[in-house]
């Protein structure tokens, strides 16, 4: 019975408090750090700060955009996506609802992707954005410190960003953008 | 209106329990328990009911003055589905949590067992101040009935995934089962605080084991059977974090009612016991955590938040402190309790149960291990099938060689009850039946043949051990075993079945083409469109060949109005105990074709069977027990 030598053995009861103080303490430790660290991630670290300057060329031919946009009169968003991710398919319907219904401007960025599964994806769902960019190598979306995919990002007139979501975006999401851009 | 009833009759509940307390407190030195019945917290489970019916009311009258019932429904769902939305969200589960609580204590009070007076008062003050913590929690941080200004005239909807009747019933009997443990926690702690750990206490702990037990059972039954069905996916088990929060109080509390029975029929394992029992509610509220804090991430859209998950964590870390410490203090000290006879029954299952400890660690450091990762190294890793497969499926086969033995060895003596060459002759009857399987599905992985080997010498030591038993009071009450072992010898010799010949195939399709793949050949016949009220839906029309057999499946692709979604609705047709398994995929039908998913699951219906199985064993096991305590 090794382990009862642990909780019965010749440890006196001070020692043996202590040492389960610190073992708890070390789990809250833990996974206190890896909440905050979640909290960081959720967190909204670029939130209020200007979009940094990207340069992107465009998925389908050789055009490209320069972001933030100059002199631009309405909000818009960007949604890094790929055609491999799950997620990106659950919140497609709520892009082609911004689209249709809200008129905005949808800049996606195709992250990591292969350039022929990414237009069939477009194909199949629909495409929601205004104007889709490529980031084969994963590059750009570092640059506007993205953690992966998807994510979305709403930027106001002066290239501000307003929103940040990780993840997916829900259907509380929606709403907030929609707040925003009234 | 409805809303405020219900804040209201949550903050009377809160009142209540802590007036109960109160009571206990001033009691306690005059041992007078009996005079008041725990009127208070009797009142304090009735409020807690009529709250959580408000809530269910104010959802199926689509109330959108309330946040959460605006967040998560919408007029256009079915009865039933609002209903269920009621436990679909993070307030309402946590209320549905807070309800359990209170209805095992409930039972506990009211249950016609002859208790002490004073264990039973300190069982009922522990288990109300668990309600107490998670009432606070309830109404600082995720008021179910928090209300939302303007009263918007439509709901954000129920994500469709979550529209399946399997998925309205699964959490309920979830919470049933690893909030239930928080009974047994109390029980135990109330044993040691009032220095009554013993055998007499292991008798009565038995049942509340075995009730939650039973639960939980269904519970992770009815979702890995959901995820089959409803996900898509062709699997049953995924080693989701979010199933694995499940099953680690599941492993624990297994071992946990091994453990009990060793304490009362030898009047050892007493720290163990403890340990296990106050272990098996850490786990659960550490699951709550995971799955409820938003530190992983993971196929089951819950609705995550970082705040909360830190007052969980504080709670589980609390709780742990405190149980734990009075655990260190008020064990009570047995010299000889480390000393057991070599080949006697406990010894088997002390010594599976530290195979159950090891199974459980495994889990735990599969779950746990990406999460510090990242939040450490900032490194994302997945830990998948592979790990756990490799890890575990050596052991489970030695696992089931001792659950073979254990039961025919005697208590507390190096003896069996049959002569020894038994075991031989089941060993050379599993020979014979593995050789013919590995001849006749012509397979020679070592892995397969043991996983056989070992499941059918469980199966036949089962039969044997159950039909050789002298009368029929010890066939009676041994029956719970024999089901809930044979259950999990069929598991086994199912995921076994099912891993090494299970086929899949994904792949393009277009309208009338013809595709072989293995013994299989898929033709895709015909597809149509149907409107629904709150969704289209597209069919397809497939013909399976497996050699002689034609099979046709109907799998269809579901487009919900709100919020849009897509899933994909599974065919299933069985051959005996395989299934037939397709799912198309997200498209429309173009010229490019459908995309589909095709899967050949051999055998899984064994894995159904034997939850079945092991859950009549947990039934049975409370009816038995309860004979027994009679006689």
């Amino acid at each position: 019975m090794d382990v009862l030598v642990f909780i019965q053995g010749d440890m006196t009861t001070k020692s043996k408090l202590s040492l389960l103080a610190i073992i708890l303490l070390i789990f809250f430790g833990a996974f206190y750090f890896s909440l905050q660290t979640k909290l960081k991630n959720d967190d909204l670290v670029m939130i209020n700060k200007m979009l940094p300057a990207i340069k992107l060329q465009s998925l389908q031919d050789d055009s490209y955009v320069e972001l933030p946009l100059q002199n631009k009169k309405n909000f818009y968003l960007i949604n890094i996506w790929a055609s491999w991710c799950v997620p990106c398919r659950q919140e497609h319907p709520l892009l082609m609802r911004l689209k249709k219904e809200n008129n905005l401007a949808i800049y996606g960025i195709n992250y990591k992707d292969n350039k022929s599964n990414a237009q069939k994806f477009l194909e199949e769902l629909g495409n929601p954005y205004f104007f889709s960019g490529s980031d084969m190598d994963g590059s750009k979306a570092i640059e506007i410190g993205a953690y992966g995919v998807p994510e979305t990002y709403l930027i106001d007139r002066e290239g501000k960003i307003i929103l940040k979501f990780i993840g997916p975006i829900s259907n509380t999401n929606y709403e907030q953008i929609i707040q925003n851009i009234k | 209106m409805i809303s405020s009833f219900g804040y209201y009759s949550l903050l009377t509940a809160t009142l209540l329990s802590l007036l109960e307390i109160i009571t206990y407190i001033k009691n306690y030195n005059q041992k007078n328990y009996v005079a008041h019945q725990f009127i208070f917290y009797k009142f304090s489970f009735y409020f807690i009911i009529i709250s959580f019916i408000l809530l269910i009311i104010s959802f199926a009258n689509s109330d959108f003055s309330i946040i959460s019932v605006y967040e998560n429904s919408h007029t256009a769902k079915p009865l039933f589905y609002k209903i269920a939305a009621t436990w679909g969200n993070h307030e309402g589960s946590i209320l549905l949590f807070i309800l359990v609580i209170s209805a095992y204590g409930y039972c506990f009070i009211i249950s016609k067992r002859k208790i002490d007076n004073h264990l039973k008062a300190t069982v009922v003050f522990i288990q109300n101040i668990l309600l107490i913590i998670f009432l606070f929690f309830l109404l600082f941080t995720s008021n179910p009935f928090e209300k939302i200004l303007p009263i918007p005239n439509e709901g954000l909807g129920l994500n469709p995934i979550l529209q399946d009747p399997l998925l309205v019933i699964h959490p309920p009997f979830l919470y049933l089962g690893y909030v239930g443990f928080s009974l047994i926690f109390s029980l135990t702690l109330a044993a040691l605080i009032n220095n009554q750990f013993n055998i007499d206490w292991s008798k009565l702990a038995k049942n509340w084991i075995f009730l939650p037990w039973t639960f939980l059972t269904v519970g992770i039954g009815l979702g890995s059977f959901w995820a089959y069905y409803e996900l898509g996916w062709g699997g049953y088990w995924f080693w989701d974090p979010v199933e694995n929060a499940s099953l680690m109080p599941w492993i624990a509390a297994t071992a946990l009612i091994h453990s009990v029975l060793v304490m009362e029929k030898t009047g050892k394992l007493f720290s163990w016991t403890a340990i296990l029992a106050l272990l098996t509610f850490i786990l659960s509220l550490f699951g709550t955590f995971l799955v409820r804090s938003g530190v992983l991430n993971s196929v089951h859209a819950f609705a995550n938040d970082p705040e909360r998950g830190l007052y969980i964590l504080i709670i589980i870390s609390l709780l742990a402190f405190v149980s734990l410490s009075l655990f260190i203090i008020k064990i009570p000290k047995q010299t000889n309790e480390n000393h057991f006879t070599f080949l006697s029954r406990e010894n088997v299952i002390v010594i599976n149960n530290y195979f159950l400890i090891f199974f459980l660690t495994v889990v735990i450091i599969g779950t746990t291990y990406p999460i510090l990762l990242a939040a450490i190294v900032g490194k994302s890793i997945s830990v998948g099938p592979q790990y756990y497969n490799s890890i575990l499926a050596p052991f489970v086969f030695i696992f089931l060689l001792l659950m073979a033995t254990g039961p025919f060895m005697k208590w507390k003596q190096s003896a069996f009850f049959y002569y020894k060459n038994i075991f031989i002759s089941f060993l050379l009857l599993s020979v014979f039946i593995v050789t013919t399987l590995a001849v006749l599905l012509q397979q020679f992985n070592p892995l397969f043949l043991l996983g056989i080997l070992t499941s059918c010498y469980l199966i036949i030591s089962t039969f044997v051990d159950i039909f050789y038993k002298k009368n029929f009071k010890l066939i009676v009450t041994n029956l719970s075993r024999f089901f809930s072992h044979l259950g999990f010898a069929i598991l086994i010799l199912s995921i076994t079945l099912n891993y090494f010949f299970s086929k899949e195939l994904t792949t393009n399709i277009k309208l009338g083409e013809n595709i072989a793949f293995d013994q299989f050949s898929i033709q895709f016949k015909d597809s149509k469109t149907k409107n629904e009220s709150n969704y289209q839906e597209l069919f397809g029309t497939f013909n399976i060949k497996n050699e002689n057999m034609l099979i046709e499946l109907h799998p269809s692709i579901r487009k919900y109005i709100q919020p849009s979604q897509f899933t994909s609705e599974t065919s299933i047709k069985n051959n005996g105990m395989s299934d037939y398994y397709m799912a198309m995929d997200y498209s429309s039908v173009q010229s490019e074709g459908i995309g589909i998913r095709f899967y050949y699951n051999y055998f899984i219906r064994g894995i159904w069977l034997s939850f079945i199985l092991i859950t009549l064993g947990g039934c049975i096991s409370f009816y038995t027990r309860r004979y027994d305590n009679k006689i």
